[in-house]
C-alpha cells in the first residue's frame, strides 16, 4: 500500500468514524443517564440535516447550518424527552424502546411529506483537495468533531453538569438523594445529545452532498452497533468506537470489496463483542 | 304522437351531432396501462417517464386518438419492486383491461412484468430497462431503449477512443449493472483495453472513497462505473475530493438533472451513454424537450423522452396495423424502419422486439448534458 492510498483511507476512516462517533455519542449519553435506547434520535439527526439544509436555502453557509440543526435538534430532543420519555420512566424499557421506533419511523416520514422524497443538495463545501487525497469536507468534519468533543469534555470533567451526569450514570437514586437534579440536568443531556446529533446530521448531508428523509435509517442501527462496540454508557467508549469502526470499515471496503457488504462491518463487530465482550471493547467490566 | 316524434327527433339530431362533432372520439378509449416507479428510491425516474407519456397520449389524442379512439392511461406505482410490478401487471391485464402496457419501470421491475403482459397477450413495450432478457423469447415484449450489452460495448469503445488503455470497472449490484460490465467486459477485450481493477458495490452506496483510492493506486486511465444518479454523484464528487483526475464514463442512469444538482461542479466533465441527444437537431426531440420542460419546469432526461418515444411507437404501430390484435402489433412494429424518435434514430426493431439504434454519448458542460459523439457502427449498436 503507498502513502497514498493510505492517507486516503485514513482520511476516509477518520472522517466517517467522526461522523459516526458524534451520531452514536448522544445514544450513549441518553442510555447512561435513562438505561433506555433512544432509537428516535436518528429522526432527530435527520430533522437537524432538514433545518440546516433549510438554512442554507435561506442563503446561509455552512456555520449557520450547523446552528439551525442543533437548533432545531435541540429543541426537538427537549420535546421527546418530556413529552415522551418522562412519562414513561419507570415503566419496561421495552415501552420506551417501541415508542421510540415508532418515534423514528413517524419524523422519517413526516420529513417525506414536507420536503419530498428526492434528495436536496447541500452545497456549502466544494468537494476540493486541501493536501493529497484528503479533501476539504473532510477536514472539516474532522476539526469540528474534534473540537465539539473537546468543548463536551470540558464539560463532563470541569463542570458540576459532568460531575451530576456520572453520578445519575452510576446511581440514580442516590444521585438524586444527593441533591443532583435529575430533571435538568436530564433535560441538558437530552440537549447536548440531540445537539451532536443535529451537527452530525448537517455534517453528513454536506459530506455527501445529498439530504433526503431515510437519511437517518442507517446510522439509526449503525449507532447502536458503535454504542455496544464502545459499552453500553461509557460516552468515551462510544467516540473511540466510533472512529475505529470508519477506519475498519474504510479498509475492509477497500480490500475486501464487496465480498462482504460495508454495511456488515458494523453488524459483525456488534455480535463478536455481544458475544465475546459484551461490556464493550473499552469498558473495564460490565456496567449495569 | 307529437311527443314521440319530438323525442325520435331529439334523438337523431343527438346522434347526428355526435357523428358531426369532429376532434371527439366517442367509442370507448384505448386504455394504457403504465408500470412506473412512482414511490420509493427511483420516484424520479417514475416521474420523468410518466410525464414523458403523459405528453405523448396527449399529442395522440390531439391528432384523433388512436384508432379514432381516445388514449387513456391507467397508471400504477410498482416502486421498481419486481413482486409489486407482477402484481399490477396481473391487475392491469385481467381487471383493467388494457390493450398495451407501457414498462415505465427499472429492469428487474420489468423482467417481472413482461412475462405477465406477454402471456396474456398484450403487446408491452420497456421505454429503458436494460436487460436483455426483458424482451427475449416472448413474442409481444418489445423495448425502446437500448440493452445493457450495447451500452457496454459503446462505453468500451469511448474508452478507447479517448486514448486509454487502462481501465477500472465499477458495477453497481443489480440486473441494470450487470447488464452493462457484460458488454463492456465483451468488447473490451476486442478493443485490447487492460481491466485494471474491477468491482461491485450495492445499491444506495455512498461512500466510494475508500474504492476510489484503489482505483487510484490500480494506474486506470479511466473508470467505468455504473450507477443510479445518487450513487454517481456521490461517486464522481468523491473522486474529485480525491484528486482522481481520470475520464469517468457513465450511462443512462446519470441522465437525470439530480445528478447534475447532487454532483455539483464534481459533475462537469463526466461522459455518459444514453439516447437522450440534447444537441440533435431532429425537430422531434427538439419539440419533445420543448414541451417537457414547459410541462414539468424542469429539463427532459433520457427516463422521459424514452417513455414519450415508447408510447408514440407503439401507437404507431397500432396505427399502422389497424387494429389492436396484439399479433398484427407485433408484426407490424417488427416490420418498421428508420424511425426518427426523441430517444435516437432507430433502424429497424430485431426479431427480440429490440430497437437497432445510434447511442449517444453525452457529456456535462456548464451543468448541461451536450453531445460528445454519437456511435452508429452495426456492429456496436447492434443487440
Amino acid at each position: 500500500m503507498d502513502w497514498q492510498t493510505l492517507s486516503a483511507l485514513a482520511a476516509d476512516g477518520l472522517a466517517v468514524g467522526s461522523l459516526y462517533a458524534l451520531t452514536a455519542f448522544g445514544l450513549t449519553l441518553v442510555y447512561g443517564l435513562l438505561r433506555v435506547l433512544h432509537v428516535a434520535h436518528a429522526g432527530v439527526y435527520a430533522a437537524g440535516a432538514y433545518a440546516g439544509w433549510l438554512a442554507f436555502r435561506g442563503g446561509g453557509g455552512l456555520g449557520w447550518a450547523l446552528l439551525a440543526g442543533a437548533g432545531c435538534a435541540v429543541a426537538l430532543g427537549l420535546v421527546l424527552e418530556w413529552w415522551f420519555y418522562r412519562p414513561l420512566q419507570g415503566r419496561s424499557p421495552l415501552v420506551a424502546l417501541i415508542g421510540s421506533i415508532g418515534l423514528f419511523v413517524a419524523v422519517g416520514d413526516l420529513l417525506r411529506i414536507l420536503f419530498g422524497p428526492y434528495q436536496h443538495s447541500l452545497p456549502v463545501l466544494p468537494p476540493r483537495t486541501v493536501v493529497g487525497p484528503v479533501s476539504l469536507p473532510q477536514v472539516v468534519v474532522v476539526a469540528a468533531t474534534a473540537g465539539l468533543f473537546l468543548v463536551v469534555y470540558g464539560i463532563a470533567t470541569r463542570t458540576p453538569l459532568g460531575v451530576g451526569w456520572r453520578a445519575i450514570a452510576q446511581d440514580a437514586e442516590m444521585a438524586a438523594a444527593v441533591g443532583v437534579p435529575l430533571p435538568r440536568y436530564t433535560q441538558l443531556a437530552f440537549a447536548l445529545a440531540s445537539a451532536l446529533a443535529g451537527v452530525a446530521g448537517v455534517l453528513v448531508g454536506v459530506y455527501y452532498n445529498q439530504v433526503y428523509p431515510t437519511m437517518g435509517a442507517v446510522p439509526a442501527y449503525k449507532a447502536l452497533a458503535v454504542v455496544v462496540l464502545g459499552g453500553l454508557g461509557s460516552p468515551w467508549g462510544t467516540v473511540a468506537a466510533g472512529l475505529l469502526l470508519g477506519v475498519v470499515e474504510s479498509v475492509a471496503v477497500a480490500y475486501l470489496g464487496n465480498r462482504f457488504p460495508p454495511e456488515g462491518v458494523a453488524f459483525l463487530a456488534m455480535m463478536l463483542v455481544l458475544l465475546f465482550r459484551p461490556q464493550g471493547l473499552l469498558t473495564a467490566e460490565p456496567q449495569g | 304522437m307529437r311527443k314521440v316524434a319530438a323525442v325520435l327527433a331529439g334523438t337523431l339530431l343527438a346522434l347526428a351531432g355526435g357523428w358531426v362533432t369532429p376532434g371527439l372520439p366517442q367509442a370507448a378509449p384505448v386504455k394504457v396501462g403504465v408500470l412506473a416507479p412512482l414511490s420509493g428510491f427511483a420516484a424520479a425516474d417514475g416521474k420523468s417517464v410518466l410525464t414523458g407519456a403523459e405528453i405523448a397520449a396527449e399529442e395522440i389524442n390531439g391528432k384523433g386518438g388512436l384508432l379514432g379512439r381516445r388514449v387513456e392511461l391507467v397508471v400504477y406505482d410498482d416502486q421498481a419492486d419486481p413482486k409489486q410490478a407482477v402484481s399490477f401487471a396481473r391487475r392491469l391485464v385481467e381487471l383493467d383491461k388494457v390493450s398495451l402496457i407501457l414498462g415505465g419501470s427499472y429492469s428487474g421491475a420489468s423482467l417481472a412484468a413482461a412475462p405477465v403482459a406477454n402471456e396474456a397477450g398484450i403487446p408491452f413495450m420497456a421505454a429503458y430497462a436494460v436487460h436483455p432478457d426483458v424482451t427475449r423469447g416472448k413474442p409481444y415484449a418489445f423495448r425502446m431503449g437500448l440493452l445493457g450489452p450495447v451500452q457496454g460495448r459503446v462505453g468500451a469503445q469511448l474508452v478507447h477512443d479517448l486514448g486509454a488503455k487502462r481501465v477500472a470497472v465499477l458495477t453497481i449490484q443489480n440486473d441494470f449493472g450487470r447488464s452493462l460490465e457484460a458488454g463492456f467486459r465483451e468488447h473490451a477485450g476486442k478493443v485490447g483495453l487492460e481491466i485494471v481493477f474491477a468491482e461491485l458495490y450495492p445499491p444506495g452506496n455512498q461512500n466510494f472513497t475508500p474504492v476510489l483510492a484503489r482505483i487510484r493506486a490500480s494506474g486506470a486511465e479511466a473508470l467505468y462505473a455504473s450507477g443510479y444518479y445518487a450513487e454517481a454523484a456521490n461517486l464522481v464528487r468523491q473522486a474529485k475530493s480525491l484528486g482522481l483526475r481520470i475520464p469517468i464514463i457513465g450511462q443512462e442512469g446519470y441522465d437525470s438533472p439530480k445528478f447534475v444538482e447532487l454532483a455539483g461542479p464534481a459533475a462537469e466533465g463526466v461522459l455518459l451513454t444514453t439516447t437522450l441527444d440534447r444537441d440533435s437537431r431532429n425537430p422531434e426531440v427538439q419539440n419533445f424537450l420543448t414541451k417537457y420542460k414547459a410541462k414539468a419546469g424542469i429539463p427532459a432526461d433520457m427516463v422521459a423522452a424514452s417513455g414519450y418515444s415508447a408510447l408514440k411507437v407503439l401507437g404507431m404501430a397500432v396505427q399502422k396495423a389497424g387494429r389492436l390484435d396484439p399479433a398484427a402489433v407485433a408484426w407490424t412494429l417488427k416490420s418498421m424502419a428508420n424511425l426518427d424518435t426523441a430517444v435516437g434514430h432507430v433502424y429497424y426493431f430485431t426479431e427480440d422486439g429490440d430497437p437497432v439504434k445510434t447511442v449517444t454519448v453525452q457529456v456535462v458542460r456548464k451543468g448541461e448534458f451536450r453531445r460528445f459523439r454519437n456511435y452508429t457502427a452495426m456492429a456496436l449498436v447492434k443487440p
